[in-house]
């Protein structure tokens, strides 16, 4: 029910305010970030779809509504209407209503705000949430997330091949079906560093002291930094090639040429100049350039950027007629026409094939973005950091989290 | 006072009637249960974790139930910069806090008491910054300040200062309202100069307060870990204890090494705060 708007100016001048505030795209990423932060508790549902202003019809809601944990810059936004608009057609032609929640902002701390339910089976707050496929491997090992029903998402029929088996531990893709396959390269700002970043050994020169951002997210910094010491990530190596890229960075934290070492948060230190080189995700920056006027230039290295997949699951937790909701929406987005509106937005590899071909019609420039639809080239220089083992993950993530100085 | 109190009441009344301490008991049931319930339950928790071993898998976040008791030398060993940075960062800001506040409650509690309305609206600034989440005033700060000061302990450190203040101020405002001006004027009358009548009658009046103040700020400083975190106003080079403890309960999920790290900065911290109240002379506030 939409609720009358007080006659008084000033009071309706304020409720406009407040709603554009909770809308405003930056004050979602400036909330994960706190999220991330250890604040686990800052709730951060006014951003869900369902709330959302604007004009687009939603659909009432009557069929089920379900939670979606997603992380920012990661579904199409319309910044005019304050919408999501793919989400807003799913609604309206379903009538499922979506709470819309852009609150992971690094797997490790996102999984440690959940894993007492995961445990335990309990609802986690979610019905579906998008982490990526080396946490999935664990939520799938832990049994902690539901088989899907293939036969309720004949869409998925449309999954790249490459990607059906890329997760070792769910070869067919019966408990993960991919979001997006996003890519981590190297960005720097286009004036600030005139000379770019091409090797790792660029975030060292001088004029940058102070000035490098990394990624908390122990595979891709760690995988940029081996490749660029000539190890191949998703080939057989062990601790002496892991600890030559961690005395490496441990080397860059401690002299302070390494300032910042941040989650999905890292985009506001670009936009604010303290970062001025970074290792970073393609589709932030992609999205960056396009709201602040093409600052920063970003590129996969030639010795090797990460590639993976963050894929959709189903909490133990969650109730079988929500889990069969959550089946609709993967369906819903595995539609070429939408994982291409999609794609356009957010600019990581869309696991959806067909969906190239309806990027002509929906926006032709975008059609040979190496991002989206990786050339051999991209594919070429795109690599995945292969699966550790349990001891492995233990002990690297333990080591990265002490360069971290903690 | 109040243990003197009570004890003087125990003493008077020997022979208090058995059904009387039925009474008390009831009236004491829901404390005790909250208690029992809030803090020994989940304390005991804290206790087993911290004594557990890895499990054979060794996989992050697997571990069994043991006596491992060399969890804690082994944390001290590897952790004892941190938890020194943070006992030395909130005994700094303690004491800048207490230079801030102090001069601040005066002005509030003892000059601005003739004008109620001034008085109510400085104590509304004081408290105003409340109305502010926590995490949002202290990322504001991070705007504010030049970004070659944030990373530093310098900002680290301002940062705990500004957020405790109002839990320094307000106790030391309370005390120095109920300062019996009288007393002050007392003093002057009995030819003391300004500086001993302060230290010998307003000081002394107050320290209730000020110590109260100052374990309201230092307590919550040392286990602070909002400030000192990278997204926030810290860098690789000023994580505190708290940071460490958040790291391995979220990220590396050591839990054994952050229920450790809890419990040493526990034990630290009622040391550290009973002896300062020993020696400050307030055993009464305990």
């Amino acid at each position: 029910m939409v609720r009358q708007m007080p006659e008084d100016p000033i009071v309706r001048n304020i409720i406009d305010l407040m709603r554009g505030a909770q809308m405003n795209r930056r004050a979602l990423l400036r909330g994960a970030a706190v999220g991330a932060a250890g604040a686990g508790t800052l709730a951060l549902s006014a951003c869900g779809g369902g709330g959302g202003g604007g004009s687009v019809e939603q659909g009432d809601g009557s069929a089920g509504s379900i939670v979606w944990g997603n992380w920012t810059y990661y579904l199409d936004f319309n910044e005019d209407t304050q919408t999501w608009p793919t989400l807003d057609e799913f609604m309206a032609q379903t009538n499922i209503s979506v709470d819309y929640i852009e609150d992971i902002d690094d797997n490790n701390t996102f999984y440690g705000k959940i894993k007492d339910q995961l445990q335990l089976g309990q609802n986690t707050g979610y019905d579906t949430i998008t982490l990526t496929d080396w946490m999935n491997g664990r939520l799938i090992q832990d049994g902690q997330v539901q088989e899907l029903d293939a036969s309720r998402m004949p869409n998925t029929k449309n999954l790249l091949a490459n990607l059906r088996d890329s997760l070792d531990v769910d070869p067919g893709r019966k408990y993960t079906m991919p979001w997006q396959a996003p890519a981590s390269g190297v960005v720097w700002n286009t004036e600030a560093v005139p000379d770019g970043i091409k090797t790792i050994d660029d975030f060292l020169r001088p004029e940058l002291k102070g000035k490098v951002g990394m990624l908390t997210e122990m595979r891709d910094t760690m995988g940029i930094i081996m490749q660029g010491l000539g190890t191949d990530i998703s080939g057989e190596w062990g601790d002496p090639e892991f600890d030559a890229a961690l005395a490496w960075l441990d080397d860059a934290i401690k002299s302070g040429q390494v300032a910042q070492l941040k989650g999905n948060s890292y985009t506001q230190d670009l936009e604010t100049d303290t970062t001025l080189a970074a290792i970073a995700w393609t589709g932030d920056i992609a999205i960056l350039n396009s709201e602040q006027g093409e600052r920063w230039t970003l590129e996969v290295p030639e010795s090797g950027g990460v590639i993976t997949a963050d894929s959709f699951t189903v909490p133990n937790g969650t109730t079988p007629e929500n889990k069969e909701l959550v089946e609709d929406l993967i369906n819903f987005y595995y539609e070429p026409e939408i994982a291409a509106q999609v794609a356009d937005y957010v600019w990581f590899v869309t696991p959806v094939e067909g969906a190239r071909e309806a990027m002509e019609a929906i926006n032709p420039e975008q059609v040979d973005n190496p991002f989206i639809f990786p050339d051999d080239d991209m594919n070429s220089r795109l690599h995945g950091f292969r699966t550790l083992t349990p001891q492995e993950d233990k002990k690297y993530t333990e080591a990265f989290s002490k360069v971290l100085g903690l | 006072m109040a243990f003197t109190a009570f004890s003087a009441t125990a003493a008077a009344a020997p022979h208090a009637p058995r059904k009387r301490s039925w009474t008390a008991l009831i009236l004491l049931a829901p404390g005790i249960a909250y208690m029992l319930l809030f803090f020994l339950a989940p304390f005991i928790q804290l206790v087993i974790t911290s004594l557990q071993a890895p499990a054979d898998t060794g996989g992050i976040g697997d571990y069994v139930a043991a006596f491992q008791f060399s969890n804690y030398a082994a944390a001290i060993q590897e952790y004892w910069p941190h938890i020194l940075r943070s006992f030395v960062y909130a005994v700094i800001a303690t004491i800048a806090g207490l230079i801030i506040s102090y001069p601040l409650a005066y002005l509030i509690g003892v000059r601005l008491r003739p004008y109620p309305m001034l008085q109510g609206l400085a104590l509304i600034l004081v408290i105003a910054p409340f109305f502010i989440s926590f995490l949002l005033r202290t990322l504001a700060w991070k705007q504010i300040l030049p970004s070659e000061v944030i990373g530093t302990d310098f900002s680290v450190i301002f940062g705990l200062t500004y957020n405790f203040i109002p839990f320094m101020t307000l106790p030391i405002f309370a005390s120095l309202q109920q300062l019996d001006l009288r007393l002050v004027e007392a003093g002057s009358d009995l030819y003391a100069s300004p500086v001993t009548t302060f230290r010998k009658v307003t000081l002394p009046l107050s320290m209730p307060g000020v110590v109260s103040g100052t374990l309201l700020s230092f307590i919550p400083m040392s286990g602070d870990y909002v400030n000192a975190s990278r997204e926030f106003l810290g860098s690789t080079s000023t994580p505190m204890i708290g940071n460490v403890i958040e790291a391995s309960f979220l990220q590396t999920q050591n839990y054994p090494l952050a229920a450790t790290l809890s419990i040493i900065l526990m034990a630290i911290i009622l040391v550290i705060v009973a002896t300062y109240v020993r020696r400050s002379g307030t055993e009464d506030l305990l």
